[in-house]
C-alpha cells in the first residue's frame, strides 16, 4: 500500500517535471524558430535584391553596349571568319 | 483606575470594530459581485470585443508567385519580397512634425498628404500608404518608430528584360494577380496558394507572436517558356530600329523553330515597359503578332505553288506566260507590276507574279485550293493558348468565283496574323510537316500535319532561295554565309473599305538555310512612310540582321552551296554560346 503510494508520488513528480521541461524546450524551440523565420525574411529579401542586380547587370543591351564602348570589341565580317573543320 | 477604564472600552471598541469590518468586507463583497455582474452581464459585448481585437487572428500569409524563365533558364518574371506601409489611423496621435515629413519623404509623398489621409479616413483600422517599397525604404520608415504605422510583406513582380518581353509576358496588378499576356493565361500555374497562420496580436494590431501556422503558403510553379531570350532581344531591338527607321505605325516579328513548332521570339512594335505602366494606353500593349490580322498578300503565292505541283495541276518544269502583264477575269483584272513576259515557276515567285499566281489557281478546283489553305491554318487560330489570339479568315471556297480565287493566290480575301503566316511557314520549311506552335519548350511537336509531299516542299524552297538574288525582289534579306528561302509581300492596305495606295504593309517570311531550315521568321512592318515600303527593302533587313546573328548564337553551320569561297568550315567542337 506505501509502496504503491511511493511509487504513484514519484510518477507524478516526474511527469510534473516532464511537462514543465518539455515546455521550456518548446519554448525555446519557438524563439528559435521566430529567429531562423526573421534571417531567412531577411535573406530572402537579400537574394530577391541579388537577383535583381544580376538581371540587370546581365542584360543583353548592356553587355552589348559594353562589349562595343569598353572593351572595344567588334562583329567579325562574315569574311574575316576562318571556319575550322574538325 | 485607568486601567479598567481601558479595558472596558477596548471591549466594546472591539465589539464596534468587528461589527464595521463585517460590513466593510460585506459591502466589498457585495461591490465584486456587482462588478462581475457588469463585467458578465451588461459590459459583456464590449468587452468581448475589446478581447478579440486583443486576441488571436488568422492572418493571410502571401504566397511566392512562380517565375518565368526562358529556354535556357534565363528569369523573364520574377517576383522578389517587397513592403507596403499601410497606417491605421485610429493609432495615429501627437506625432512629431518631423517625422511626418521624414515619412512623406521616403515615401515621396506630397507635403501634408499624411495628415490629411488620416482625417480623411479616420474611421478606418488600415489604410495603405504606399505599396511595394524597396527594403532600403522599409527599413528607414520602420527606423522612424511612429505609432500607427505598420509594414506588411508582399510580392513584386519584376520583367528584367521589360519592354523586350513585355507583350509576351504581359503582367500582374498590385495583387500579384495575371492580368495580360502569359502572366494572365497561365495565372492558375504561376500562382501560389495563399497560406494561413494564426497569431497573437496586441491592441496596435502589432504581431507579438506567430501561436501556429494552419496552413503553409504554397509557392507557385516556374514557368518555363520557349522564347530564347538572346533571340528575343535581336529581334526586338532590329525591328524596333527598322520601324523608327522607316516611321512604321507599328511593326511585328515572330521566330519558330522550324522543327518543333517553338516560338523562339515574338516582339512587337510599339510596346511597353511592364516594369513602369504610369501611362499605359491599349494600342501599347497589344500583342499585334498574335491578335492582329491583315491580308498575307505575296507571301502566301509559294502555297498556291505548292498547291498546284501536289494536286499535280503544274509540273516543276511548266511555263506561264504573263503578258501583256495583265489578266483578264470577267469583269475584273489581275495586274503586275509590269510584263514579265513568260515565267517559269521559280522566277514566279521571284518576281512575285499576280498574273501566273492567278492563272496557275485557276486551273485548280476551288475547293482543292481552299482545302489547302485551310490545312495551312488559315482562318484557325495557330493555337498557343495566348489570350485574345486571333484566328484570322478565309472565305468559304462554295461563294468563290474565278476573280476571288485569284485574288485569294495572291493573298488577298484571306486574313491571318503574323504567327499564324510563320507557322504556315513551317509547312515549307520542314519537308511539308505543318507544325502546332507552342510556347513551351520542346524537343518534338506531336500535332505535325502533313500538308505537301517532302519533295515539293523541297522544290518550293529552292524556288524561295532566288527571291533574295541580286535580282529577286529581297535582295537584302540575304545573310552572309547561310542560304535563305523566303518570300515578300507588299500590300495594300483597306482604308475606309477601299485598298489604299498609300498605305502599305511590308512583308517577309523566311526560313535558314534554306537546305535544312533551323528557324522561320515573319516580319511585318505597317505602314512604312520612310525609305521606301516594298516587303523587300524594309522588313526584308531585318530578317537578315537578326537571322545573321541568330545563326551565330544557336551554332549552325554555314551553307557554302552557292558561296564556295571559303575554304573550310564546320563549327569547332564544343562551340557552344
Amino acid at each position: 500500500m506505501i509502496l504503491t503510494r511511493v511509487l504513484l508520488i514519484v510518477v507524478f513528480l516526474g511527469s510534473a517535471v516532464g511537462v514543465v521541461y518539455n515546455q521550456y524546450q518548446a519554448r525555446t524551440l519557438f524563439i528559435e524558430m521566430q529567429r531562423l523565420k526573421v534571417s531567412l525574411d531577411r535573406y530572402e529579401t537579400e537574394w530577391g535584391q541579388l537577383q535583381l542586380e544580376l538581371m540587370t547587370l546581365s542584360e543583353h543591351s548592356r553587355i552589348e553596349g559594353q562589349a562595343y564602348s569598353r572593351l572595344n570589341l567588334v562583329t567579325p565580317k562574315y569574311n574575316e571568319i576562318i571556319y575550322i573543320k574538325q | 483606575m485607568i486601567s479598567s477604564y481601558q479595558k472596558t472600552e477596548r471591549k466594546t471598541g472591539s465589539e464596534q470594530r468587528r461589527q464595521f469590518l463585517c460590513t466593510v468586507m460585506f459591502c466589498g463583497m457585495l461591490m465584486l459581485l456587482g462588478k462581475a455582474i457588469f463585467l458578465q452581464v451588461l459590459e459583456k459585448d464590449f468587452l468581448k470585443h475589446q478581447g478579440d481585437i486583443r486576441h488571436i487572428v488568422d492572418v493571410n500569409v502571401s504566397a511566392y508567385r512562380g517565375k518565368i524563365v526562358d529556354r535556357n533558364g534565363e528569369p523573364l518574371a520574377i517576383s522578389t519580397p517587397v513592403k507596403s506601409v499601410w497606417v491605421n489611423p485610429k493609432q495615429v496621435s501627437d506625432v512629431a512634425s518631423q517625422h511626418i515629413t521624414g515619412l512623406e519623404n521616403l515615401l515621396k509623398m506630397p507635403h501634408g498628404k499624411f495628415t490629411k489621409i488620416i482625417e480623411k479616413n479616420a474611421d478606418k483600422h488600415f489604410v495603405f500608404l504606399k505599396r511595394h517599397v524597396s527594403p532600403v525604404v522599409a527599413a528607414q520608415v520602420k527606423a522612424l518608430k511612429i505609432t500607427g504605422v505598420h509594414l506588411d510583406r508582399e510580392f513584386k513582380r519584376f520583367y528584367p528584360s521589360g519592354e523586350i518581353t513585355g507583350h509576351l509576358l504581359g503582367f500582374t496588378n498590385i495583387d500579384d494577380a495575371g492580368q495580360e499576356g502569359l502572366e494572365l493565361a497561365f495565372d492558375d500555374v504561376l500562382r501560389g496558394v495563399q497560406g494561413k497562420k494564426r497569431v497573437m496580436r496586441d491592441g496596435k494590431k502589432n504581431i507579438i507572436a506567430d501561436i501556429e501556422e494552419i496552413s503553409s503558403p504554397v509557392p507557385g510553379r516556374d514557368l518555363q517558356i520557349s522564347i530564347d531570350s538572346r533571340l528575343q532581344y535581336l529581334a526586338y531591338r532590329e525591328l524596333k530600329l527598322a520601324v523608327k527607321s522607316h516611321q512604321a505605325s507599328s511593326g511585328s516579328l515572330v521566330m519558330l523553330d522550324a522543327k518543333t513548332g517553338e516560338v523562339l521570339a515574338v516582339v512587337n512594335q510599339p510596346s511597353f515597359n511592364p516594369n513602369d505602366r504610369g501611362d499605359l494606353q491599349g494600342y501599347r500593349y497589344r500583342n499585334r503578332a498574335m491578335t492582329d490580322v491583315f491580308e498575307p498578300g505575296s507571301t502566301v503565292k509559294p502555297f498556291v505553288i505548292a498547291s498546284a505541283l501536289d494536286g499535280g495541276y503544274v509540273s516543276a518544269n511548266d511555263v506561264v506566260d504573263t503578258s501583256p502583264g495583265f489578266y483578264r477575269i470577267g469583269r475584273n483584272v489581275v495586274r503586275d507590276f509590269r510584263n514579265y513576259g513568260v515565267l517559269g515557276l521559280t522566277d514566279i515567285l521571284k518576281k512575285s507574279s499576280n498574273v501566273a499566281v492567278s492563272k496557275i489557281a485557276n486551273e485548280m478546283p476551288a475547293e482543292e485550293m481552299w482545302g489547302f489553305y485551310n490545312r495551312l491554318g488559315m482562318g484557325q487560330s495557330a493555337g498557343v493558348g495566348f489570350p485574345g489570339e486571333a484566328s484570322g479568315t478565309l472565305i468559304d471556297y462554295q461563294y468563290m468565283d474565278d476573280f476571288e480565287q485569284a485574288t485569294l493566290s495572291f493573298g488577298y480575301g484571306v486574313s491571318m496574323s503574323v504567327i499564324q503566316l510563320a507557322r504556315a511557314y513551317t509547312a515549307l520549311a520542314d519537308d511539308g510537316l505543318l507544325h502546332s506552335v507552342t510556347l513551351f519548350k520542346r524537343d518534338y511537336d506531336e500535332d505535325s500535319q502533313r500538308v505537301f509531299t517532302p519533295k515539293t516542299a523541297s522544290n518550293i524552297r529552292a524556288m524561295l532561295e532566288h527571291v533574295v538574288e541580286k535580282d529577286g525582289t529581297a535582295y537584302k534579306a540575304r545573310v552572309a554565309g547561310y542560304s535563305v528561302a523566303g518570300k515578300t509581300g507588299t500590300v495594300k492596305k483597306i482604308i475606309n473599305g477601299r485598298y489604299s495606295n498609300e498605305q502599305y504593309l511590308s512583308l517577309f517570311v523566311g526560313m535558314i538555310p534554306a537546305q535544312d531550315p533551323r528557324l522561320v521568321m515573319a516580319v511585318l512592318i505597317d505602314e512604312p512612310t520612310v525609305g521606301g515600303y516594298y516587303g523587300g527593302a524594309v522588313a526584308g533587313p531585318v530578317f537578315s540582321k537578326v537571322m545573321s546573328r541568330s545563326m551565330r548564337i544557336l551554332g549552325v553551320d554555314p551553307s557554302f552551296q552557292r558561296d564556295q569561297k571559303k575554304p573550310l568550315v564546320l563549327a569547332v567542337q564544343g562551340y557552344r554560346p
